[in-house]
């Protein structure tokens, strides 16, 4: 599927880190060994430049999609869908992702092209456009699916777009981040909020059809209420409210044990702690995970200053531990409660679930706060996404961070805006209120009843 | 009083206040006017000194003027020169109320409360305009500064007699009309309050860490257990039974505020938190009252408070309408085509006492705690924020600027 192809100097690939330490581990997600084969690989199935007359021309086919509106789906109708499938209502399944992708593929392009010359013309910006376009290429030739074999064919292609796709978050991030200053900060929220929503929805769209396919497949999978613990497709029927954040908890409680290598805050959950609930678990895990991670870093790196240095050499990091132990304040000897604990409340409205995450970290200041959901650079945070040169791949799910496939002591600047996509894709909402000089307070809603439509806007 | 010594007005505002407090009093107040209704609107309409007063513009003090006005030592000529910009600036901000009222549509101006706090305004401004105009003694200014205590005082159940007023009027005038009419005059009220009470307090020096009536070490904690001292027995005397109210966080923060205005911002939203608490714990049968918890915080440019309760939190439906004026949850009298009648019993009588003690009045139902909390709070550079976990509780973001030398510039 890769065809080999002469090594290419890319200069805007400089500046990665080669040394990449996920190599060793094992990876679940079908990431390349290596950044280098894989923007080969890229450039090899680009079809045009973007910039070259024959594209321009060539926008007409565009037209007829960016015309046609998008058809969205609720949780609901997914639930339902794929309760009692059937090969019928996979193919139509099928049908509908095969009609929705390049619908919705085209309207983000257009959002591209509308964007200022100059920022299209940025590497990182023009290799995500070359992307879309080509998968909107590939989506829109594929024939109307009448049999299990086509379905198959199909679920393979876009398998495929979503392995090459998973670069379009770094890659966006770091041409935003250039771009900061070609682009007003609203214009920018707006766009990169589009982006990532529409993202999103299309991969929701094709993993539960991937996922849909690969059940049907499968000669041992048992569909119903009763089988394989509620999943159909990739919506969980079972969330258990206070589960989901005990493991959230305990996710990000080893990995900053494992760094820090010290006792990190506990997290106490209280609330309506057994509520169940529709919804795609790897969307409600990543934002419990990034809100709590943000969290209890907030609260280990306030009392524990020296802590900021670890990945520093470690006569550096025994130094400041020194000077700490030296002004710390009395703290209870306790190993498990040095930290004043972090607490989640988790409250169930008619309509709306809501997780509220309180700690003690000290507060974001009224500097930052203004700026915590722009994607923009800001007066004294100059190159927001910096580090996303270490990080070639990116698929926004938690388990990148539990098998340690994103460095956990990177600080990617992603969190609380993704967050914020996730929450509000689904019709709910992400806010944050702080005590500057206290701690904050993150509060999650998500809709109960699964009944809200996708939101694109 | 001095106040009956002006022409026209016989008997002391005060006196007509306290008559339309109750419904059945009001024929008897009618027949007790010692001219004729005709007689007065005649006076009043070619009177046109209010509107030469309106007219002219308001000298907006700053508040590092005001402050300065009372910074320690204080002279005599300080002093003179505080009274002599209360006396000229007073009268200004007065007429300007006035002309608003008079603008009020006529339904609404007939209305009894509303006419009481019209009255009201006009006499004050009569009685400011009066006075001598040049403060340069002793003398002159004690009498001023009496003059100013008896209608500060006079003026301090404003704003509930407007409640009723507009809760009466809601048909006749559109809520956006009301809104803006509202928010106008509070506001403004608040800053004329401040001219005056600033000045009142040159004259009781005994607290060395205040500046008129700015306390440079106010203490939070000590202010909001006060508060929730007397907001839990309010809840007593309205329910029978009041949940805990605990302080924490950095309970030690002192900062520079207003106290009166910090204790009525404070106990608008700890009676909001125990009534809910309250009434949700029967709602749902709750065994025991969850408490409230006020955490206090200090930033570099902000101090925070966070009232957090467990009262079952607001709708989403009705999210938008608590800030409203006149948006309430307490069932109300059939006073103006109300709804559902309260029945009468024996507790009614005390919990209508209840109604008239203390700072605020009521422990809820005139609607105007959340809107008002909100312009005091936004005042001096602040804000406040409302969040609601529907089927929990609310918390509640309070973040106010201490009164510095950033807010010098802030125009009163």
């Amino acid at each position: 599927m890769v065809p080999r192809v002469q090594r290419l100097n890319l200069h805007w690939s400089r500046q990665v880190n080669h040394s990449f330490r996920y190599k060793s581990r094992i990876r679940p997600f079908p990431y390349f060994s290596s950044p280098n084969s894989f923007f080969q690989t890229i450039k090899s199935t680009v079809q045009s430049r973007a910039y070259s007359p024959q594209q321009f021309y060539k926008n007409r086919i565009l037209d007829q999609y960016v015309s046609q509106p998008v058809n969205t789906i609720t949780l609901r109708q997914l639930v339902v869908f794929g309760r009692n499938l059937t090969e019928d209502r996979l193919l139509k399944s099928g049908n509908y992702v095969r009609t929705e992708l390049p619908i919705r593929l085209a309207h983000r392009i257009r959002d591209f092209q509308n964007l200022p010359f100059i920022v299209g013309t940025n590497p990182h910006i023009e290799m995500v456009y070359d992307l879309y376009w080509s998968a909107f290429e590939k989506l829109r030739k594929f024939p109307t699916i009448t049999n299990l074999d086509e379905n198959d064919e199909y679920c393979d292609t876009v398998k495929g777009l979503l392995k090459e796709h998973l670069v379009v978050i770094p890659q966006l991030a770091l041409g935003i981040s250039e771009c900061s200053q070609h682009l007003h900060p609203d214009q920018l929220d707006r766009f990169m909020n589009t982006m990532l929503r529409s993202r999103i929805s299309r991969r929701v769209l094709a993993e539960q059809q991937i996922a849909l396919t690969e059940n049907w497949n499968d000669p041992g999978y048992v569909y119903g209420q009763d089988g394989h613990d509620g999943y159909i497709g990739i919506v969980s029927t079972q969330c258990k409210s206070g589960e989901i954040v005990q493991r959230c908890a305990d996710m990000t409680r080893n990995v900053c044990r494992t760094i820090y290598k010290v006792e990190p805050p506990q997290v106490l959950v209280d609330g309506h702690v057994d509520t169940t609930f529709a919804y795609i678990p790897d969307h409600i895990e990543y934002m419990l995970y990034e809100l709590l991670n943000n969290s209890i870093r907030g609260v280990m790196l306030k009392f524990s200053p020296s802590l900021k240095h670890v990945s520093e050499p470690p006569e550096l990091l025994q130094q400041f531990q020194k000077l700490e132990r030296l002004k710390s304040p009395d703290i209870s000897k306790d190993p498990s409660s040095i930290y004043p604990p972090i607490s989640v409340t988790i409250s169930s409205g008619p309509t709306d679930l809501y997780f509220r995450i309180s700690d003690q970290g000290g507060g974001i200041s009224d500097e930052i706060y203004p700026h915590i959901w722009s994607f923009a650079s800001t007066p004294t945070l100059n190159n927001k996404f910096e580090n996303f040169v270490k990080v070639p791949q990116m698929a926004a799910k938690v388990q990148e961070y539990e098998q340690s496939i994103i460095p956990p002591t990177l600080h990617l600047g992603i969190g609380l805006p993704m967050s914020k996509v996730y929450a509000e894709y689904w019709s709910g909402g992400l806010t944050l209120f702080t005590m500057d000089g206290y701690g904050t307070d993150a509060y999650v809603k998500i809709s109960r009843l699964g009944n809200r439509e996708e939101n694109l806007e | 009083m001095t106040i009956s010594n002006i022409r026209g007005f016989n008997k002391p505002s005060k006196f007509f206040y306290d008559i339309l407090s109750s419904h059945q009093s009001l024929q008897f107040f009618r027949n007790t006017r010692p001219y004729s209704t005709q007689h007065e609107m005649i006076v009043s309409f070619y009177d046109d000194k209010v509107t030469k007063y309106a007219e002219k513009s308001i000298r907006p003090v700053t508040l590092k003027e005001l402050i300065r006005f009372g910074q320690p030592p204080l002279s005599t000529s300080k002093l003179f020169e505080s009274a002599n910009y209360t006396r000229s600036e007073l009268p200004v901000r007065l007429a300007r109320r006035v002309k608003a009222l008079q603008n009020l549509p006529f339904i609404v101006g007939t209305n009894p409360y509303i006419k009481s706090i019209y009255k009201l305004y006009f006499d004050s401004f009569e009685l400011i305009r009066s006075f001598p105009e040049r403060i340069n003694n002793e003398e002159t200014d004690k009498k001023f500064a009496e003059m100013l205590r008896n209608m500060v005082s006079s003026h301090s159940d404003n704003i509930p007699t407007l409640a009723k007023g507009f809760q009466e009027c809601k048909k006749y005038m559109l809520s956006e009309d009301i809104k803006n009419f509202l928010d106008d005059m509070i506001h403004a009220r608040i800053g004329t309050r401040l001219i005056a009470e600033q000045h009142i307090a040159l004259h009781d020096l005994n607290n060395s860490s205040y500046i008129g009536i700015i306390d440079t070490k106010l203490e939070p904690r000590q202010l909001i257990q006060s508060c929730s001292n007397f907001v839990k027995e309010l809840c007593e005397i309205h329910y029978g039974s009041t949940p805990d109210i605990l302080v924490n966080g950095q309970i030690d923060t002192t900062f520079t505020y207003v106290p009166v205005h910090l204790e009525y911002i404070i106990s608008e939203i700890l009676k909001n938190s125990c009534r809910a608490t309250v009434e949700y714990t029967q709602k749902i049968g709750r065994v025991e009252f969850p408490h409230v918890t006020v955490t206090i915080s200090k930033g570099k440019n902000f101090i925070g408070i966070r009232v957090r309760d467990q009262g079952g939190g607001v709708p989403a439906k009705d999210l938008p309408s608590i800030f409203d004026y006149s948006y309430t949850t307490v069932p109300q009298d059939d006073i103006g085509g109300g709804s559902c009648n309260t029945k009468e019993n024996i507790f009614a009588g005390v919990s209508k006492m209840a109604m008239q003690s203390g700072l605020g009045g009521p422990i809820a139902g005139l609607g105007y705690g959340l809107p008002l909390a909100r312009i005091y709070a936004k005042y001096f550079g602040g804000s406040m924020d409302l969040i609601s976990l529907h089927g929990y509780g609310c918390d509640v973001f309070l973040k106010l600027k201490q009164i510095d030398e950033s807010l010098d510039d802030l125009q009163i």
